[in-house]
């Protein structure tokens, strides 16, 4: 219980809304100091998980602990969780300095030090010099920014984070994702980060746990998630896949619409999918070896910068392949191709 | 669209605003500058004079700053009740709007068949309690008893008010709030009383400009007995001894301090919001 001196450990947690179970037995454990994505589709349960942490919504069981300690019948201001909303939430009537010393105020910090501190704060989010502007005058990233540390105002044992990008234009989120993650990473502080956003998750968390129906699917480092997903869901919804529905026969040996490939895994054999990644498909040259080789013809692509994103149909299904630019340039549709992967790429389920 | 025809547009309610609102009032304004065809300040120096005129003037100050404050009181907490009503809303909303259909001529006797002398409510006490039907009933008959039939009309207008603030208010800075340690006093204080302050002061002066200017349900209730401003107006211009010029400076008064009241609720409402 040390080690999770002001960790979040969820045991069990559910939490239902009329018929619809919103969070159903989720059982979650984050360390201090650890930088946790929740992501999901909307309606996945991830907002209620995290009012259920920060004391907005009781779970109807389970148990939410922090630092060790039950969180049962602890009100809100009570449980000392910094809270950044999506909607940013900035007090209008209070300057930004205001706002980021609202929270030690009402604790009733001695003067001095909530100078101090709020001004240290302002300057750690890069607002040191709009301490004077109300909220209405600084624009969405800069009011998130207010918001931020006006969280960590009340030097708050967990942060939590709602979906605060997404009301952003995509370069502010960019930039304000990796502010995020460095002022995480220097305050130490243990972060439970939701998003409906994959890749956001993936770029900052050091662990990311995906979110279905109410329940965890998968939980697990940014890696992980993506190289080996647990789920057809997981596997779909992080990052893009190919997912190719077949048999495993046994031996190393995965037959799908009739071909056979050659792949790395310890599963029984039966009806099992298997899923590679658009990067992990390459031309086949003609002296190519790989027994793993795919035929079909180009039916589409999409420059996406330093790579091409090209859709071949084989088999009538259609695979996604990720092509240099370059390498992707020559290519029209109606081309034929011939697309190959490394045994270790494909990955069963 | 240019602005010359932009300006056009607003011809017709301009014509309509000029020859139905801003020439009677200067005329008003005008003819009350007169005593007996010389140009004079008697009219309005006889606020200070006469008592009927000072008490009528403080009588509807009083009245109307009740019904505001009660009205306000009352309509906070039953706006918020239909606000957080759910599926019923619509429907509460709709009954809210009933008395804001009704003149003030049936409200007022719609009191009197209450709780008059020998209204439904003082009989049906009087089975049960040893009262005296005309003392219980002689309130009604007062300027208070007026705060009370006025509040009948001017509570719905708080809460069709209130129900739209309620409805934009952002609850994630309550939450914001709490989640920062702040207790129910603060959060009462500092958020939510800023955030819906406008509507507050918005709403309550709506419900002092409605009662300084009211006349039905006074007239029925208390015919000119209880003197309040349009009362005495009213006197003025329809007894035998009419003082038309009397008459038109009081309304100009009843006018301006209407008018000074609610610039004084807007102020009080920008500062607030620039400063905020």
């Amino acid at each position: 219980m040390n080690a999770l001196k002001n960790g979040v450990e969820l045991t069990g947690v559910s939490k239902v809304y009329g018929n619809t179970t919103a969070v159903r037995d989720v059982s979650l454990a984050v360390k201090e100091g650890e930088f946790l994505s929740v992501v999901g589709p909307s309606g996945c349960g991830k907002t209620t998980m995290l009012r259920m942490i920060s004391g907005f919504a009781v779970p109807d069981s389970g148990d939410v602990r922090i630092g060790g300690e039950s969180m049962k019948g602890v009100p809100v201001r009570e449980r000392r969780v910094g809270i950044v909303f999506q909607n940013y939430a900035l007090f209008p009537n209070m300057t930004a300095y205001e706002n980021v010393a609202f929270g030690m105020k009402a604790q009733k910090w001695p003067k001095t030090k909530i100078e101090s501190k709020a001004t240290a704060l302002l300057e750690m989010v890069g607002m040191g010099d709009r301490a004077e502007a109300y909220p209405r005058q600084l624009s969405g990233g800069q009011q998130q920014r207010i918001a931020l540390a006006r969280a960590l105002g009340i030097e708050p044992r967990v942060l939590l984070l709602d979906e605060p990008l997404s009301a952003l234009d995509a370069k502010v989120r960019n930039t304000l994702r990796f502010e995020i993650k460095r002022i995480q990473r220097d305050s130490g502080i243990t972060t439970i980060y939701v998003t409906h956003d994959q890749e956001e998750a993936l770029s900052i968390s050091d662990r990311v746990a995906l979110m279905r129906g109410g329940a965890l699917e998968q939980v697990g480092t940014p890696a992980e998630l993506y190289a080996a997903p647990a789920s057809e869901f997981a596997a779909d919804f992080i990052g893009v896949n190919n997912i190719l529905r077949g048999v495993y026969e046994g031996g190393g040996r995965f037959t799908w619409n009739g071909r056979v490939f050659a792949v790395e895994t310890a599963r029984k054999p039966g009806p099992a999918t298997m899923t590679v990644r658009p990067e992990r498909l390459v031309p086949a040259g003609l002296d190519s070896k790989s027994p793993n080789v795919l035929e079909g013809h180009v039916v589409g692509k999409v420059f996406l910068g330093p790579l091409t994103r090209v859709a071949l149909s084989v088999e009538g299904e259609t695979l996604l392949m990720d092509l240099l630019s370059a390498a992707g340039e020559s290519l029209s549709v109606g081309d034929p191709l011939k697309a190959c992967f490394d045994g270790s790429d494909g990955h069963l389920l | 669209m240019n602005k010359a025809r932009l300006y056009l547009l607003l011809l017709p309610v301009t014509a309509v605003l000029a020859a139905f609102l801003a020439w009677p009032l200067l005329l008003v304004l005008w003819e009350s500058f007169f005593v007996a065809g010389n140009l004079s300040h008697a009219n309005y120096s006889s606020l200070f004079v006469k008592n009927l005129y000072r008490e009528s003037f403080f009588t509807s100050l009083a009245l109307s700053f009740s019904t505001a404050f009660l009205g306000t009181l009352i309509g906070l907490p039953v706006s918020y009740a239909i606000h957080k009503s759910g599926r019923h809303k619509s429907f509460l909303m709709a009954l809210t709007s009933v008395p804001l259909t009704f003149s003030g001529l049936v409200v007022g006797f719609a009191f009197i068949v209450l709780l008059g002398t020998s209204g439904f409510f003082t009989l049906l006490l009087k089975r049960f309690v040893d009262i005296n039907p005309l003392e219980f009933s002689a309130f009604l008959f007062t300027w208070r008893g007026l705060v009370v039939a006025y509040l009948y009309f001017l509570v719905p207008r708080m809460i069709l008010t209130m129900t739209v603030a309620w409805s934009n208010a952002d609850w994630s800075l309550i939450e914001a709030a709490t989640s920062l340690g702040a207790g129910r006093g603060i959060v009462f204080f500092r958020v939510l009383l800023p955030m819906l302050g406008p509507a507050i002061l918005s709403g309550s002066s709506l419900l002092f400009a409605v009662s300084m200017g009211a006349f039905g349900t006074a007239f029925a209730l208390t015919g000119t007995a209880v003197k309040i401003l349009p009362m005495v107006i009213y006197t003025q211009v329809s007894d035998m001894s009419s003082d038309i010029a009397q008459a038109d400076a009081l309304a100009i008064i009843l006018t301006v301090t209407t008018t000074l009241v609610i610039m004084l609720y807007e102020r009080t409402f920008r500062e607030k919001r620039t400063s905020a």
